[in-house]
């Protein structure tokens, strides 16, 4: 994979697969919708989410806004393309902080995201997506707390920086 | 500072190796495991000390020890000079294995220090040390159990990566 074309076009997957994760992180629904095709699907686990992929945003958002705060870190990339379609294996640590009966709670999930992608118009987008759970945990933590400029909405820092979302 | 297309090629090239090194010990996939390597390789893991593709072979058996692990890179640097490279990546490991009643977390922050060359044009390494910063083991609650996640072919992602 030496052309030109694939180098810029593992890069464009790359850069969806981060943006997902801006999208869920910041609650940025309109940028999730822009990661999937309207037609495309999306299984997390029959205890999570199966259905529309655009769908899963709209759940996985909501059920963070139950949650104090998130992160979602993307590592391993791998990326299979087969001219405007393409496979991708991306591993995932996600990190989820909630507030239960006076204690503080921090999921933590190691998984992986199975993905089939589409050229379309120029566009990379998702058109089906299965989710492989290797592990998770929930524990009780104690918190470093200091001043945080973080937050789920179009008020975060990063929004001065990143213009390209819907928002 | 300039990049040409071939430098950000033998980079990703790169970098995809590392990544199938991961896929191959999470999987238990030798094959895949082995194409990380030259034949001649070394590696150098502390508690292994021997051959490259013999490493591949040694940690997919005392992975079966554990009931799931995932490894994890993060930062990449690599140093091109032509054919030949250098690279350090650092990793997040963790590995669970049961213990009686208990589920207990082995977790890993170290670093892969590699030496690589192309040949044929196909880029592996000649030579890993693994250097291990800090470590942790301990008691852990697991939330959920996924059954979709395998350590051999028939885990799902085998459907969206066709290529080893």
């Amino acid at each position: 994979m030496s052309d030109l074309q694939s180098l810029v076009d593992s890069q464009a997957i790359r850069d969806q697969l981060y943006r997902y994760c801006r999208s869920v992180d910041r609650l940025d629904i309109p940028l999730g919708h822009s990661v999937f095709h309207e037609d495309s699907h999306a299984d997390y686990g029959a205890g999570v989410y199966q259905g529309p992929g655009r769908g899963a945003i709209d759940t996985i958002c909501r059920q963070h806004d139950g949650l104090t705060s998130h992160s979602h870190q993307i590592s391993n990339i791998l990326i299979e393309l087969d001219g405007d379609r393409a496979g991708s294996e991306a591993y995932m640590t996600g990190t989820m902080r909630m507030e239960r009966d006076g204690k503080e709670l921090q999921i933590f999930v190691r998984a992986r995201y199975l993905d089939t992608w589409e050229k379309r118009d120029g566009r990379w987008g998702i058109t089906r997506r299965e989710v492989a759970y290797d592990h998770d945990e929930v524990r009780e933590v104690t918190s470093m707390r200091g001043p945080s400029h973080s937050t789920r909405d179009g008020n975060d820092p990063s929004y001065n920086v990143l213009k390209g979302s819907a928002r | 500072m300039t990049i040409s297309a071939d430098e950000v090629a033998d980079r990703l090239a790169i970098t995809d190796k590392i990544y199938r090194y991961c896929r191959s010990v999470d999987r238990l996939d030798v094959p895949v495991g082995h194409s990380v390597f030259h034949e001649d390789s070394s590696a150098d893991f502390g508690s292994y000390v021997g051959t490259g593709r013999g490493w591949i072979d040694y940690i997919c058996e005392e992975h079966k020890k554990f009931l799931h692990h995932s490894h994890q890179v993060s930062n990449i640097i690599i140093e091109l000079d032509g054919d030949w490279a250098g690279s350090e990546s650092y990793v997040t490991a963790t590995l669970r294995r049961q213990d009686g009643e208990r589920i207990i977390q082995h977790e890993f922050w170290a670093r892969y220090v590699d030496i690589w060359s192309k040949r044929d044009g196909d880029w592996a390494i000649d030579s890993r040390h693994c250097v291990v910063d800090y470590g942790s083991t301990r008691e852990v609650n697991p939330l959920s159990g996924d059954e979709r996640s395998r350590r051999d072919s028939s885990d799902p992602s085998y459907t969206v990566l066709k290529g080893r």
